[in-house]
């Protein structure tokens, strides 16, 4: 748009520092911006990133979004979430192509939860050096939205909406950046639905802090549009007794990455992360996971099933980090794969990186297609081959939202998935 | 925490004892000067009075060498290795043929009794003639002795050639069956595969050949011992074994080295290539020098293996007891081609002291109907780490693939580390690819279990750590199980925590 001719040929990571070379920066930001234009993005050949290609990424050139026309808000809004009653009577905040859209936004009025909106990008847990999207999101981030729940306070379950709206003259790109702060004995449950449509770049990360004995539940539905790209870094600090769990589903994106580090800094606290990545078409999607335990006394457990179909490529890389200091650890990690076509690709890599001796540590892997003696069981009572395949496909799938606590959010997420919701007996 | 000064207690008795294989040998060398360049391989090149293609072979490797960079992403750490500090020719003077057992060096001699290699064995690697005409009542193993950069000699060479068996070091393969080592030297594993291979094209010195021919079951055990005496020396020795089709053998590799101060560095290449229904059994056992009980000396292993299964059915299987070297670095690998061939990997390894293990396999699978196991143990004790690295990966031809890995650790004390790290690549819907992995200590029911029947501390743990590598050890030929076994045992003595 306001661009001259020459800086509209740049592409790539130049074209995005472009956005904020010789503005007035804070020191972080200079850090950060120094940093990339030094080492630039990673190639296949650093280990971090053997499986997941950034090349698009010099293919475009990126552009700042342009404010988004609330009208587009409203009809999605009136389509996704005010039909359910549940879901639209939840506090909620509503983000479009990087802007709080504050008239559907009723998080504001809700007195549980103090907001912040503060200029630049600040944060404690991220490193700059080795995480390069955290990188990316402290150069060109703008503002730092910083939610806290004060001591004892029980903040029930609030929604948290990402839209984003491609625009011709290039790729959008949006850096947001959330804090979450809960202090002793606080609760609270986030919905974070992820949707919209055109080709755009998301690029978010997130701090959360459970304080000792607080309790927090993430239910992430990543579904953006097929031709958006998606690289959200999140990273999550536990002092003692706290639970932190977290239900992730991805869905949507043409690429995402979603790189997820818990750092277990108290003693006798829980982690937990479930994810389900359902692809098809030539979808990418990756999922990274650091899980330092650095006390003892412990938990963890992770559960990633990919189903993938068609040309997609499923990548899952956990790590479970036992410190020598952080004995009686129980952690454990699954990752399984689900391949329904000859072309679809799964990679993955769980590691382990023990230094304690008194722990009990297990990970397992499993690749495979369908059991074909469960198709036959089925299929010899008269269920069909396609409605056998679904079945057996919801039974894999519907284990990983089991767990779900807060019932809206296992309503939807059990939706998303296509798993059929039974009502609870009990 | 438990009893710390307990732990503390037992901890100190697990210091690496006495490396048994310690000692050097005095005896007149023949070494080419320190440092790498194109005259060294040509002076190489020369010693072994190889023909001109052996030395472009070589010279094409060098230059491919040049223009990599050692490896990183291995777990391990060690200081800058200066390439240009070693020598990469030493041998033996070797006086020619001795009439019996006394003309023979006696250092040479010697050395061979403190490794433990039989009598008759002995007299023949040293070169005594008709050697091979005395009886004694040991099971027959040819064996092919490595000392520092030449083999120098090989047992039982008359008996395998009625077999129509070719076993002889690589340099006299090089000379005498040229048209077999050019097409099969390289093949599996290319000059410039990787850094530590390229160095290796570049400047070995020797190794063993074998070659079974069509439906040839080798009529013995093959064993290839290997030792670096010479200090500043680096290893560099090549194996290449072919099984053709219908073929059996089994292959048994051994290693020591004196106990010095400064690290050593051993890098080398194994190609394994089995056609249509060809089996072939490749089992180590480690022992390089692993350095004093602070870290100080011990070998670097750097060791590239692959093999690959050409023809349909083939099988190979490494089974590995690594206990030695101050670090390892090795991955034996099977490139599964044939359509249903076969590919195992059964693995020991302890760290104890100082010690760092980055080891593992990679199964690729090519082929319809191919299947891997891979059974992994990993101990670690004192202050070592240790890693299992693997790759499993399923192309899109391997239709029915099947995999199935299984890596346990075991930590002994709180100063050591173990991981593990599986890579598994699928791009095929109808594999299966199984993995499982476990961390853990010896259980302190187990131990009071033992105890409790009268057995001492370090007994149970013998008893505990060999029942956990039962699985391994199994794989192992005869003679090498109960060899492997005493290892265990040596090298976790005093570690029991």
């Amino acid at each position: 748009m306001h661009k001259n001719s020459e800086e509209s040929k740049d592409t790539g990571l130049s074209s995005l520092l472009s956005r904020v070379k010789g503005k007035n920066t804070s020191s972080e930001q200079e850090k950060a911006i120094r940093l990339l234009s030094e080492a630039g993005l990673p190639s296949r050949r650093v280990e971090n990133w053997k499986y997941t290609d950034l090349r698009w990424f010099n293919q475009h050139q990126f552009v700042k979004p342009v404010p988004v026309n609330t009208q587009q808000v409203q009809e999605w809004l009136e389509e996704n979430v005010f039909p359910l009653p549940n879901l639209s009577e939840l506090p909620r905040l509503i983000i479009a192509n990087g802007q709080i859209i504050k008239e559907f936004s009723t998080l504001f009025d809700d007195s549980n939860c103090q907001i912040d909106i503060k200029d630049g990008v600040y944060g404690s847990l991220g490193r700059l050096q080795k995480d390069i999207m955290t990188t990316l999101n402290y150069a060109i981030g703008q503002q730092t939205l910083q939610l806290t729940i004060s001591k004892g306070q029980q903040a029930g379950t609030i929604l948290f909406v990402y839209l984003g709206y491609g625009q011709n003259d290039g790729l959008v790109s949006f850096h947001h950046r959330l804090n979450i702060e809960l202090q002793d004995h606080a609760q609270l449950s986030v919905i974070e639905m992820n949707a919209g449509c055109g080709e755009y770049f998301t690029n978010p990360v997130c701090e959360i802090k459970v304080g000792p004995r607080a309790n927090f539940e993430y239910n992430k539905l990543l579904n953006s549009s097929l031709e958006s790209y998606n690289c959200a870094n999140l990273y999550v600090s536990l002092a003692d007794h706290a639970t932190y769990r977290q239900f992730l589903i991805s869905k949507g994106s043409k690429f995402s990455r979603q790189e997820v580090y818990i750092d277990i800094n108290g003693e006798w606290s829980n982690a937990s992360f479930q994810a389900v990545q359902k692809l098809a078409d030539r979808q990418h999607a990756d999922i990274t996971t650091v899980f330092s335990h650095l006390v003892p006394h412990c938990q963890s457990d992770q559960n990633v099933k990919n189903i993938l179909t068609d040309q997609s490529h499923g990548v899952f890389q956990g790590k479970v980090f036992v410190h020598q200091k952080a004995q009686k650890t129980n952690a454990q990690q699954q990752n399984q794969a689900l391949l329904l076509s000859d072309q679809a690709e799964i990679n993955t890599k769980p590691e382990l990186e023990i230094y304690a001796d008194d722990v009990k540590c297990s990970h397992g892997a499993t690749v495979g297609a369908l059991d074909e003696d469960q198709l036959f069981f089925l299929m010899a009572r008269g269920i069909p081959f396609h409605q056998a395949r679904d079945i057996l496909i919801n039974a894999f799938v519907a284990q990983a939202v089991e767990d779900v606590n807060d019932p809206i959010a296992k309503q939807l997420l059990k939706e998303q998935l296509g798993v059929e919701v039974v009502e609870d007996i009990t | 925490m438990t009893k710390p000064t307990q732990d503390e207690a037992l901890l100190k008795q697990l210091e690496p004892n006495a490396y048994k294989w310690g000692f050097e040998t005095q005896i007149e060398m023949d070494m080419a000067p320190k440092g790498l360049n194109e005259d060294i391989i040509r002076l190489i090149s020369a010693r072994k009075e190889e023909p001109e293609w052996m030395l472009a072979w070589r010279l094409k490797a060098y230059h491919l060498w040049l223009t990599m960079t050692p490896p990183q992403w291995a777990k391990v750490g060690h200081p800058e290795i200066d390439f240009q500090d070693l020598h990469y020719y030493a041998a033996p003077k070797k006086k020619k043929g001795p009439k019996s057992l006394d003309e023979v060096d006696p250092e040479l001699l010697r050395t061979y009794e403190k490794l433990g290699i039989p009598l008759k064995e002995r007299a023949i690697l040293a070169g005594v003639e008709g050697a091979e005409e005395m009886s004694d009542n040991h099971p027959p193993v040819a064996i092919d002795a490595v000392f520092d950069s030449v083999s120098v000699a090989t047992t039982f060479k008359e008996t395998l050639s009625k077999a129509g068996v070719i076993f002889c070091p690589i340099s006299e393969a090089i000379r005498d069956y040229p048209e077999l080592v050019k097409k099969y030297l390289g093949s599996v594993v290319p000059q410039g595969d990787n850094f530590y291979s390229a160095l290796n094209s570049a400047v070995f010195t020797d190794g063993s050949f074998v070659y079974i021919p069509k439906g040839v079951r080798c009529p013995m055990e093959l064993s290839t011992y290997f030792r670096i005496n010479a200090k500043n020396t680096g290893q560099f020795e090549r194996t290449l074994i072919i099984a053709d089709d219908k073929s059996t053998v089994s292959y048994l590799e051994g290693c020591t080295a004196p106990q010095r101060d400064e690290n050593q560095l051993h890098a080398a290449v194994v190609e394994l290539i089995a056609m249509e229904d060809a089996f072939i059994k490749y089992s180590t056992v480690q022992n390089w020098y692993p350095g004093d009980k602070d870290g100080k000396g011990g070998i670097y292993n750097f060791v590239t293996k692959r093999a690959a299964c050409r023809g349909a059915r083939a099988r190979v299987s490494w089974t590995q007891v690594e206990t030695g070297s101050a670090i390892t670095w090795k991955y034996p690998s099977c490139i599964l081609q044939g359509e249903g061939s076969i590919g195992e990997f059964y693995s020991v390894a302890v760290t104890n002291g100082h010690q760092q293990a980055d080891t593992g396999t990679k199964m690729i699978h090519i082929g319809r109907n191919t299947r891997s196991t891979i059974l992994a143990k990993t101990i670690s004790a004192g202050k070592s780490d240790s890693t299992y690295r693997g790759l499993v990966r399923m192309l899109p031809r391997a239709k029915d693939a099947r995999n199935f890995t299984e890596c346990d650790s075991l930590l002994i004390g709180d100063q050591c580390g173990a991981h593990t790290v599986p890579y598994i690549e699928s791009q095929n819907s109808s594999v299966k690819i199984e993995h499982e992995a476990t961390t853990s200590k010896i259980s302190d029911e187990q131990l009071f279990y033992c105890q409790q029947r009268g057995l001492s501390k370090e007994e149970a743990i013998g008893l505990i750590v060999n029942g956990f590598c039962k699985d391994v050890l199994k794989e192992l030929p005869m003679e090498f199980a109960v060899e492997a076994q005493q290892l265990l045992q040596i090298s976790l003595e005093g570690s029991v925590g």
